[in-house]
């Protein structure tokens, strides 16, 4: 029996999350051979890309394109601010690179177009990183693809992130300038609360709005045609200084008639004892489904525990394997990944309608 | 008011019993006109010669009325001279009640409160009465409703989704529908608030039955105590002499966000709500 080829990876900046290039690398055919980022970078991005290629023992090159073409590299793992996720992937796809980005797809509508335009002509694999495959978002797919409650009407996912961001809204002191967001985020890094890392300010919506959008899109497979959003900087000072939303709420409308709604927030570390409340409610022909993310999970207790251990322990979860086996039998096969550029597209730009229905308070169509 | 004389009128006479047997600082009484300092009428609306005694009086709307019945009924009251709250029941849910006492203290000004509301079949009118609990934990009126809908040919029942949006930037969520199969209804409630968060939610009050096959959900029933709870809440409003003129005011902004529901699903927009 041949052994199935190895894929050779790059990672393209390790600056914001490194779980996406750890997690591809959890799979066995996967393995990183070097980092790599552009040599005008902030020395402070420099030192994250160093300290992950010591971490992997794996060289770091300030220069993308040799790094591409010297080490015999199949993928690019692209995770640096938001700002630079198409560029890098769109040079990856151009060298004929397949690509893993991290969210969000781009920060603006002309780049993601760019990227889809790339990733196609030059017949590459595209998966962005995503939770679809956690086991309580796979009971869900199954049940619904065995028709248990029949066809699917409506969908509503509740992503609710249990973290805080920096000084509580109404901190602010008089006179003080407000909070400059990439700076923000640069220092959140070290407790994982920087979400949002990129010059421009992201709120959740633009952040962590793949997630639940990607399950929706998982379960139904339907395009969202028209929403209606709305949001508010409710929690986190960063947040108002920089009019972006730690809080929102869309409507849904999509194909076939089907309605759906998504809840998300960076709410605040009180809020839940186990990171946040991640819920879908799926309502069918035949009947109703009821999910919570989190399951299976253990309750673990003791005395001194720290505040921000999660008192319900998430197991059984595959999820980085699982979508790194899907990226390889993508590149294996002839069938797209769980969420391949078109679909990431699609969520951008529901994203990009609600942000604008928030500020306007219509009704805004998905273009 | 020291130990009340309140009358409770209610079709079912072990409900009244289990009132009487809960209720503190007041001795449940028949109705008879001009023997009681209040009365406390469940599901039938009150009529003329109650509201004559002049005492107060509080409905306890189940079913819900249309809303002009509602006002009749509060015009009527006030042509008598007797004080007149309308209150919806499900406001006295213990998990509701708790809701509403915490976001009062460690849990803050709600922020986003999402309610799921599915039924086998409607009951009276549960958007009203959804509605009416999402406004008092909002302690606030929404100025924006964008509603949609679904109904599908052939198939009874419905679905309705309303998304509210407050002055403030808080926002709610509710989804509707009367299509589940024959069983068991399914509540959640979820209120966002600025130091905290509540979840009231059926999936985590069920019990699991084994049967074979699959194991059963089944919900933990928390609406023993709930009658109980609004006759108590009315009389510790009697004795502390609280004013019951609010309620006139909340069923307005109920029934206005009802209809500006029932506007946005006409118009397919979202719909600017007026303040009072």
């Amino acid at each position: 029996m041949t052994a199935a080829r190895k894929f050779r990876c790059a990672v393209l900046s390790a600056v914001k999350h490194d779980y996406v290039a750890r997690g591809v690398a959890s799979h066995p055919r996967f393995e990183l051979v070097v980092v790599a980022d552009d040599p005008n970078v902030p020395a402070w991005a420099h030192e994250r890309n160093q300290q992950f290629a010591d971490a992997h023992r794996i060289p770091y090159m300030r220069d993308v394109t040799r790094a591409l073409s010297d080490f015999d590299v199949d993928i690019a793992i692209v995770s640096p601010e938001a700002e630079r996720h198409c560029g890098l992937s769109i040079r990856a796809a151009r060298a004929g690179k397949h690509v893993v980005q991290d969210k969000p797809l781009a920060t603006r509508r002309e780049d993601a177009d760019a990227l889809v335009d790339e990733v196609e002509r030059a017949g590459v694999r595209f998966l962005m990183w995503n939770r679809n495959f956690l086991p309580a978002v796979l009971h869900a797919r199954d049940q619904i693809a065995a028709g248990v409650i029949g066809k699917p009407y409506a969908i509503h996912a509740d992503f609710y992130f249990a973290k805080d961001a920096g000084p509580p809204r109404g901190t602010g002191q008089p006179g003080y300038p407000p909070i400059n967001w990439e700076a923000h985020q640069i220092a959140a890094h070290i407790d994982g609360a920087d979400g949002g890392l990129g010059r421009e300010p992201m709120g959740e919506l633009a952040v962590e709005g793949i997630y639940p959008l990607g399950y929706i899109r998982l379960l139904t497979g339907a395009d969202v045609k028209k929403v209606f959003a709305r949001s508010t900087a409710f929690f986190h000072q960063a947040h108002a200084d920089n009019g972006v939303e730690d809080l929102a709420s869309v409507t849904l409308e999509m194909d076939g008639g089907l309605l759906g709604s998504i809840a998300i927030g960076r709410i605040g570390l009180a809020s839940h004892s186990s990171g946040g409340e991640i819920k879908l409610h799926v309502l069918g022909t035949a009947g109703g489904l009821v999910i919570s993310e989190a399951r299976p999970e253990v309750g673990i207790y003791y005395k001194g525990q720290p505040p921000k251990e999660a008192r319900q322990r998430r197991v059984a979860g595959e999820n980085d394997l699982l979508l790194a086996d899907d990226f390889a039998r993508a590149i294996d096969g002839t069938r797209d990944t769980v969420l391949g550029v078109r679909a990431s597209r699609a969520i951008f730009a529901t994203v990009t309608a609600a942000l604008e229905s928030c500020r306007t308070g219509d009704v805004v169509k998905v273009r | 008011m020291n130990d009340v004389r309140l009358a409770v009128i209610h079709a079912d006479e072990a409900a009244r019993a289990g009132i009487a047997t809960r209720l503190r600082g007041a001795t449940v009484v028949p109705w008879v006109p001009g023997d009681c300092d209040a009365v406390l009428i469940f599901g039938i609306a009150p009529s003329e010669q109650l509201f004559g005694g002049g005492v107060p009086v509080m409905y306890v709307a189940e079913p819900c009325p249309p809303a002009d019945a509602i006002e009749e009924l509060f015009a009527n009251a006030r042509h008598f001279g007797a004080p007149f709250v309308v209150v919806n029941p499900d406001r006295y849910l213990p998990s509701r009640q708790l809701i509403k006492k915490q976001l009062a203290g460690p849990l803050g000004e709600p922020g986003l409160t999402r309610l799921h509301l599915w039924e086998p079949h409607s009951t009276d009118a549960p958007i009203i009465r959804a509605l009416d609990v999402i406004l008092w934990l909002a302690g606030r009126r929404p100025n924006r409703v964008y509603a949609v809908e679904q109904n599908e040919a052939g198939v009874p029942g419905r679905f309705v989704q309303v998304h509210l949006g407050f002055p403030d930037g808080g926002m709610a969520l509710l989804d509707y529908t009367n299509r589940l199969p024959p069983g068991d209804g399914y509540q959640s409630l979820s209120v966002i608030a600025a130091s905290g968060a509540a979840y009231a939610d059926d999936h985590q009050n069920a019990q699991l039955l084994y049967r074979g096959g699959n194991a059963q959900a089944v919900r933990t029933d928390e609406r023993a105590g709930q009658l109980a709870a609004i006759a108590q809440d009315f009389v510790n409003a009697l004795c502390t002499g609280r004013d019951f003129s609010a309620s006139a005011t909340e069923w307005q902004s109920v029934f206005a966000g009802a209809a500006a529901v029932q506007k946005s699903l006409a118009s397919g927009h979202a719909v600017e709500l007026e303040a009072l």
